[in-house]
This record gives C-alpha cells, sequence and structure tokens, in this order.
C-alpha cells in the first residue's frame, strides 16, 4: 500500500489521470467477464448478450493495455543498427571449408548413390497415394438403360399424366436413386414447341423433353427452370441452356450443351428411357471421351 | 517482484537466458499503422486455433448418413450426413457452440482480409525487396495455404452451400489435363460425393493446413526478427539505423492490445452477426442446388473468373482441355506465380539489386502502384463477378448485360485505375513551385527542405549530411493522420449530423495533412 502511494506521489497530474482510465478499463473488462460467466450459467443460448459480454471484456482490455502502452510506457524513439546480413568473405569460405569436410563435395559417387536412395524411397513414397482412390473410370455409361423407368428422387414411378403441362420433375433411374451422375430434369412442354436436332425427334414423346442436370460447366445440379423462356439455368454459375432446341447454351461459361435422354411413355403410362444420355453427361475433363 | 527474480535466475541457471532477453526486450519496431495488418492476421490465426479446437470437440467427420431426430423442427425426419448433424447440433443445442462456430467463421474471413491487406502493404511500399523477398515468397505461400483451410473449412459441414463449392472443386481439380481424373479419385477418395470426403477434409483442416501455417510463420517471424523490419523514410531512419519502440514494455502491451482488440471484434461479430447458418440451409444432397449460392468472400474472385470466362473448351486429339482448367486453374497458378516471382521480376527490370531497409512511398513507385492498383482492381471486378446473380437481382435486370459489362470492366477497370494510380502518383511526385508574392502557409512554413533525397538512378533512399539527427515523430503522425483521413469517411456516415472539428494544428509536425472533412448533416 505504502509502495502504491509512493509510486503515485511521483507521477505527474497527466500519469496520474492514465493510471485511473487504465484501471477504469481493467475494471469494467473484468466486469464485462464476470458479465459473460453469469449469461453462460443462466441460460448459455443468447448469443448476443454471449458475444457482447465477451467482445466488450476484450475491448476494453485492448483500451486499457492501449492507453498503457502509450500514457506510461517509454515512447522513445529509440534507434538501433540493422543488421549486416552479408558475411565478410573470410567466414564465408571458412564456411565452405567446413561443409566440405572429409572430402563430402568430392565423393560423387556416394553422393550420387544417396541421391538415388532418396528419389527411390520418394517414389515409393508416392507410389502409396494409390490406395487413396480407385482408378479414375471414364463416365462414358449411366444406369440409364432402355426401358427402364423414370422415378423421383424418392423413388416413386412417374406417371406422364401426373406432370402437368410447363411442369418439371427431378427424375432418377429407377433403383438407382443415389447415382448423381444419373440425375435428369424432366420437362413437360406445352405440345409443339420442341424443335429436336436431328435425330432426336422420337426422344420427346408428348412434349416430355429430359435432359441431364449435371452442368456440363462445373458439375453442379442444373435446377432452375424458366417455364416462360423454357430455358434451364445453373444457379452455381448461370450456364443458361435451351430447352426447346437441345439444350443449347443460351449464356454464360458453359462449353457445351446438356445431354438428352431419349424417352417413351409406357402402355399403362409411365415415363421410361430408350437408352443412355446421348453422351457422357456432366463437365469434361482430359480423358472424357476415351 | 520476488517470484519473478526468483524464476528468472532458476531459468537462467539452466538455459542462460539474460544476453538474450535484454537483447530481445530492446528489439525494436518501427511505428506504423500499416505495420500491425500482418500482426492482426497473427492473432486471428490464434483466436481460430483456439475456438477450432473447441469445435473438434463436438464436431462429427463423417459421411454416414444419419436420419435427423434433434430440436429443430424442420430438419426432423430428414436423411443427412453425421458431419451436417452434429453441426447443427453444436449450432442449436450446445451451449455457447454457436458462440464458437460463429467466432471462427468470422475470424477466418478476417483473417484472409488481414492476410490480403498485408500484402497490398508489403507491395505498395516495396517492403518486398531484397533482402525481404524470402520473407514474400513465404508470405504468399501463407496466403496460398490460408485460402485453401479457408475452403476445407466452410466445406466441412457438408450443408447445401458447402456440397456445391466440393462439387465445383471436383470439377476443378477434374479438369487439370492429364492427372485431373487420378488427382481427382486420389484426393477425393473416389467419384464425387464420396463417403471418404468428410473424413480427408477434416484432416486437412485441422492438421496438414494449420501445421503447415504455423511451421511458416514461424518462419515468416524469425525471418523478421533477424532482419528487422522495415522502416517508412524520416529523419534520422536509414537503411543502417531503425528507429521505433522497444519490445518491452512499449511495444508487447500495443501488440496485446491488438490481440483483445482482434479477439473483441470478432467476439461481437460471433455474437451479433449471424454467419453460415447451416440449419437453413439443409443437408447436401447432389440432386438440390440453391440460386444465389455464393462462397465465403476470399474464393469469390475465382467463382467470378469462372462465371466470366467464355466456355473455351479445347479438343486435342480425341482428349479435352475444360473451360473451367482455365478460368480456375490456369489463371490463379498464373497470378500466384506473378506473385512469386515479382520481387525477381522488379530487380531484373529495375536493375536494382541493392538491400533496403526503407521503404518506398507508393507515389515515388509509380510503375508499381499503377501495377499493384490494376491489379487490385481486377481482384475486385472478379469478386463482383463472384455474385453477379445477386448484382443482376439488386439492378433488377437480367443476368446477361450484367455478365457482359463486367467481362468488359475486368479488363477496362484495371487498365483506367493503374493509369489513374500512376497519373496521381506522378503528379503528387512532381515538386510543387511556390508563386511568387504569395506566402507558404501553414505548418510547412518552417519546414526546412528534407535531409532525404531520392536517387532514382540507384533506387534508394540515401541520408544526406544531415540524416543523423535526433528523431523526430514526424513522419508516424503523418501517417496517423493520413489513416485518421482514410477511416474519416467511415466516422462521418456514422457520426451523421454531428459535426467533427479538426483537429488543433501540431507544431512540431512537419508534414501537411489535409485535415478538413466533408461535412455531413442529417437532413
Amino acid at each position: 500500500m505504502d509502495r502504491q502511494t509512493g509510486l503515485m506521489q511521483e507521477l505527474t497530474p497527466k500519469e496520474r489521470r492514465a493510471n485511473r482510465v487504465v484501471l477504469a478499463c481493467f475494471g469494467l473488462a473484468a466486469l464485462a467477464a464476470v458479465g459473460f460467466i453469469v449469461v453462460y450459467w443462466a441460460a448459455g443460448t443468447d448469443m448476443a448478450a454471449l458475444g457482447g459480454t465477451v467482445g466488450a471484456c476484450f475491448l476494453l482490455l485492448a483500451a486499457g493495455l492501449g492507453h498503457w502502452s502509450h500514457e506510461l510506457m517509454p515512447e522513445g524513439p529509440f534507434e538501433e543498427e540493422y543488421p549486416t546480413l552479408r558475411s565478410p568473405a573470410t567466414e564465408e569460405a571458412e564456411t565452405l571449408a567446413t561443409l566440405d569436410r572429409g572430402g563430402i563435395a568430392r565423393r560423387r559417387a556416394l553422393l550420387g548413390a544417396l541421391g538415388v536412395v532418396g528419389a527411390a524411397l520418394g517414389a515409393g513414397a508416392v507410389s502409396t497415394l494409390r490406395s487413396l482412390g480407385p482408378s479414375p473410370e471414364s463416365l462414358v455409361h449411366t444406369p440409364w438403360r432402355g426401358g427402364r423407368l423414370a422415378v423421383t428422387p424418392e423413388g416413386d414411378v412417374v406417371r406422364a399424366s401426373d406432370v402437368p403441362v410447363n411442369s418439371v420433375v427431378s427424375i432418377f433411374p429407377q433403383g438407382f436413386t443415389t447415382a448423381p451422375d444419373a440425375q435428369a430434369l424432366l420437362i413437360r412442354l406445352p405440345p409443339g414447341l420442341n424443335r429436336p436436332l436431328p435425330g432426336r425427334a422420337s426422344w420427346a414423346p408428348d412434349g416430355f423433353v429430359c435432359y441431364s442436370k449435371v452442368c456440363s460447366h462445373a458439375g453442379c445440379p442444373v435446377n432452375l427452370y424458366n417455364r416462360e423462356k423454357h430455358q434451364m439455368q445453373c444457379p452455381c454459375h448461370q450456364s443458361t441452356f435451351d430447352v426447346l432446341r437441345g439444350a443449347e447454351v443460351l449464356f454464360g461459361p458453359a462449353g457445351a450443351p446438356l445431354v438428352q435422354l431419349p424417352l417413351a411413355i409406357t402402355a399403362d403410362g409411365l415415363i421410361r428411357s430408350t437408352g443412355d444420355f446421348s453422351g457422357p453427361p456432366g463437365p469434361v475433363f482430359w480423358h472424357k471421351y476415351r | 517482484m520476488k517470484p519473478v527474480r526468483r524464476l528468472n535466475a532458476e531459468l537462467d541457471e539452466r538455459l542462460g537466458t539474460q544476453s538474450f532477453l535484454t537483447s530481445a526486450f530492446d528489439h525494436i519496431f518501427p511505428d506504423n499503422w500499416s505495420f500491425m495488418l500482418g500482426e492482426v492476421a497473427f492473432y486471428c490465426f490464434i483466436l481460430l486455433v483456439v475456438t477450432g479446437v473447441y469445435l473438434t470437440m463436438f464436431f462429427d467427420p463423417s459421411d454416414t448418413q444419419v436420419v435427423y431426430h434433434g430440436t429443430y423442427g424442420p430438419l426432423r425426419g430428414q436423411s443427412m450426413s453425421m458431419a451436417y448433424e452434429s453441426t447443427v447440433r453444436l449450432s442449436l443445442d450446445v451451449k455457447a457452440g454457436l458462440l464458437f462456430r460463429q467466432v471462427h467463421h468470422w475470424a477466418a474471413d478476417l483473417f484472409l482480409a488481414a492476410i490480403c491487406l498485408h500484402l497490398m502493404r508489403i507491395f505498395f511500399s516495396g517492403a518486398f525487396r531484397k533482402p525481404r523477398d524470402i520473407n514474400w515468397m513465404v508470405g504468399v505461400t501463407l496466403l496460398l495455404v490460408s485460402l485453401f483451410v479457408g475452403f476445407t473449412g466452410y466445406s466441412l459441414p457438408d450443408d447445401l452451400l458447402s456440397g456445391l463449392g466440393l462439387r465445383i472443386a471436383y470439377s476443378i481439380a477434374e479438369s487439370v489435363p492429364v492427372i485431373g481424373g487420378w488427382l481427382t479419385s486420389l484426393f477425393f477418395g473416389g467419384q464425387f460425393p464420396s463417403d471418404q470426403l468428410t473424413h480427408r477434409l477434416f484432416i486437412a483442416h485441422v492438421l496438414l493446413g494449420p501445421g503447415i501455417i504455423a511451421a511458416l510463420l514461424a518462419v515468416h517471424l524469425s525471418v523478421l526478427w533477424r532482419q528487422k523490419h522495415t522502416q517508412f523514410p524520416g529523419p534520422g531512419r536509414s537503411d543502417k539505423r531503425l528507429v521505433g519502440s522497444q519490445l518491452w514494455p512499449t511495444y508487447a502491451a500495443r501488440s496485446l492490445s491488438l490481440l483483445c482488440a482482434v479477439a473483441g471484434t470478432v467476439a461481437l461479430l460471433g455474437g451479433l452477426a449471424q454467419i453460415n447458418p447451416i440449419w437453413l440451409y439443409g443437408p447436401y444432397t447432389p440432386e438440390s442446388a440453391s440460386a444465389a449460392a455464393q462462397p465465403d468472400w476470399y474464393i469469390l474472385w475465382l467463382e467470378g473468373s469462372l462465371r466470366l470466362l467464355p466456355g473455351l473448351r479445347v479438343h486435342l486429339w480425341g482428349y479435352e482441355i475444360s473451360e473451367v482448367f482455365w478460368a480456375a486453374v490456369f489463371i490463379p497458378l498464373a497470378c500466384f506465380a506473378l506473385m512469386y516471382a515479382y520481387p525477381a521480376l522488379e530487380r531484373w527490370w529495375t536493375g536494382d539489386r541493392f538491400s533496403h531497409n526503407v521503404l518506398d512511398r507508393p507515389r515515388d513507385r509509380p510503375g508499381r502502384t499503377a501495377l499493384g492498383v490494376a491489379a487490385v482492381t481486377a481482384a475486385l471486378v472478379l469478386t463482383v463477378a463472384g455474385a453477379q446473380d445477386v448484382l443482376a437481382e439488386y439492378l433488377q435486370v437480367s443476368q446477361p448485360p450484367v455478365t457482359y459489362a463486367l467481362r468488359g470492366l475486368v479488363i477496362l477497370l484495371p487498365a483506367l485505375t493503374g493509369v489513374t494510380a500512376w497519373k496521381i502518383c506522378r503528379d503528387l511526385r512532381a515538386p510543387k513551385p511556390v508563386e511568387m508574392g504569395e506566402e507558404p502557409q501553414g505548418k510547412s512554413a518552417e519546414a526546412k527542405p528534407s535531409p532525404w533525397r531520392y536517387l532514382p538512378d540507384r533506387a534508394r533512399w540515401e541520408p544526406g549530411p544531415e540524416a543523423e539527427q535526433p528523431a523526430a515523430r514526424t513522419g508516424l503522425r503523418g501517417w496517423v493522420a493520413a489513416a485518421a483521413g482514410a477511416t474519416g469517411g467511415l466516422v462521418v456516415g456514422l457520426a451523421a449530423g454531428r459535426r467533427r472539428r479538426p483537429p488543433p494544428p501540431d507544431p512540431d509536425a512537419g508534414t501537411v495533412v489535409d485535415e478538413r472533412v466533408p461535412e455531413e448533416r442529417s437532413p
């Protein structure tokens, strides 16, 4: 206590004031921390109170420390020399001589052999990476086959009469609702609008067209459909595809159309495919068509 | 004092610490607000580790599918991965769990922001020049690793948004010519979405990434310690002599204060500002996607690059190069290669092979400043382009015109801002003749000619004959005033209606700073 009052008497009025400000900051910071404990134990679910108390504690602490350093600590300016980094030539020569102790640099054969071991060991280590995944498959084929029924993601068969004109349904091949590459968007166009690509005239019975939902750009699910303009759009990068004309790219960064699924309607009115997609779905990569 | 003396003696007996401690306590750091940006990043990293460790206590990095039976009604009965389920649980059912998660997320966003600002400060002030080019490369690597760690972090919860991000990342990796297929298969553990993915992201996010960052930070700070910090030009300062504050106690207290300020800021943000509410996004399923899907801000430039680049496919004898490769692999890699090479390129271009400890003012290097401004502008345009669908909706126009405009802007705007920056630098640098009969005004009336002269031919600062005078603190105050001016806009916005008095003129300061703040009154 005596020491404290002694210290206080040595201070100038300005320093005494700063001392009080810092003390007040630290006191309030401690209070805020206690507040955090109370909030946590009381309920612990009010994020604003939790973050507010702990945030206030830290900010008060910051203010106190900052004020302390600014008002009550030596400010300088102090000086010192930058180090001279480059060493004298003699030291450099000494280091190099030390490095070559035992004539290490001249043992070319030994060093070479060491390098070979290192390379072989490194190659061995790298080759164990092979266990991390299967060999990359070419994705030319999806589970869609001729005659396979279309089902919703929940696994229900799609009845043509249940799909109103201008509406869309996400479909999978029956039994493969977890195959991401097989997902497709079934669209029922108003009659007469579809302008099929050559050779695909029979792929769209009753105005039903179906395109892969895996975007040809970066693989996001293309699941936005504009029913006025009859366009599919990818929500990730806005590639827009013309549903009326073989899902050609109208806009956006995609470099190729979406692949189309040939459809037919069974005798009891269910949607089925008559084959696989018109090509491998999804983004292109190096050996995709190999 | 007694326990301190005792401890010091005990340690000294065993380790001989006294000479190291005295030299360490006397270590001098120059004072400048912009030197604190790297420290902000460092403290964000510390907070990320602390909050991250807490989160691992509750997070379950597993792709195993479970059905949700928790307290959040809208998700009940839905099938989801354990990663998503545990993130929802730690957010909504664990006391203070959401606070820790939001603080962690905010700290990550601030971490990358501080790194980018620090990088810009280093670039524009020429701090990357020899001998610090080695530390520049460590820093660029830190940025690269931090981007990856940030991405793996927000991909962990396996919500709809992060799943889309991973799907895109898979396509990007797959687009690499020749090795893309193997790269994705080995890294992702098979076709996307594989059941290995969250495990791998988790170990990359909590061990590999932070471990690499910690190791690189150790190198970064050791090199800084060895070479000592750069300083802006000013009286008493030279490439040989450093002027600033001592580590103990002034700088240590100031730095600790900064740590507390960063902690307080992210705690307030985490408590008051909701970020990444994954229970609203829902679990990831391959057939779902939502519009207005944006990554965290530091990935937006990559997203923008993906959105703006037209679909250029290259066909090579049956092999293919995707448009994604150019946008998301080639351009980013080229940018980072340029960043790594920049110190060497500038050394080659200017022929300046000297070591430098005194920083350049950006205006004194118009070419470099223009290049930096252009690069930052391009990055900003790409960042805006990463949310181009949101922008189009905000502007009430369709997306194509916005995209085409951004395509033009990403080329034109950097050229425009670069040339403007170059012109401003040249104008600021040119000597201003005082007209005859006009009294020099204000503080500059008594200013002596600077004892510093700039030697462009040798491209370095050299002290004049008067340089070894006792140092004044003019440079520091000038910069603090400039910083205050820069933040003035914000302050004016907040305190609209309240008139701000300009600070009283400082008779000691030799630098003239325009302190007029535009007055704004609420109607």
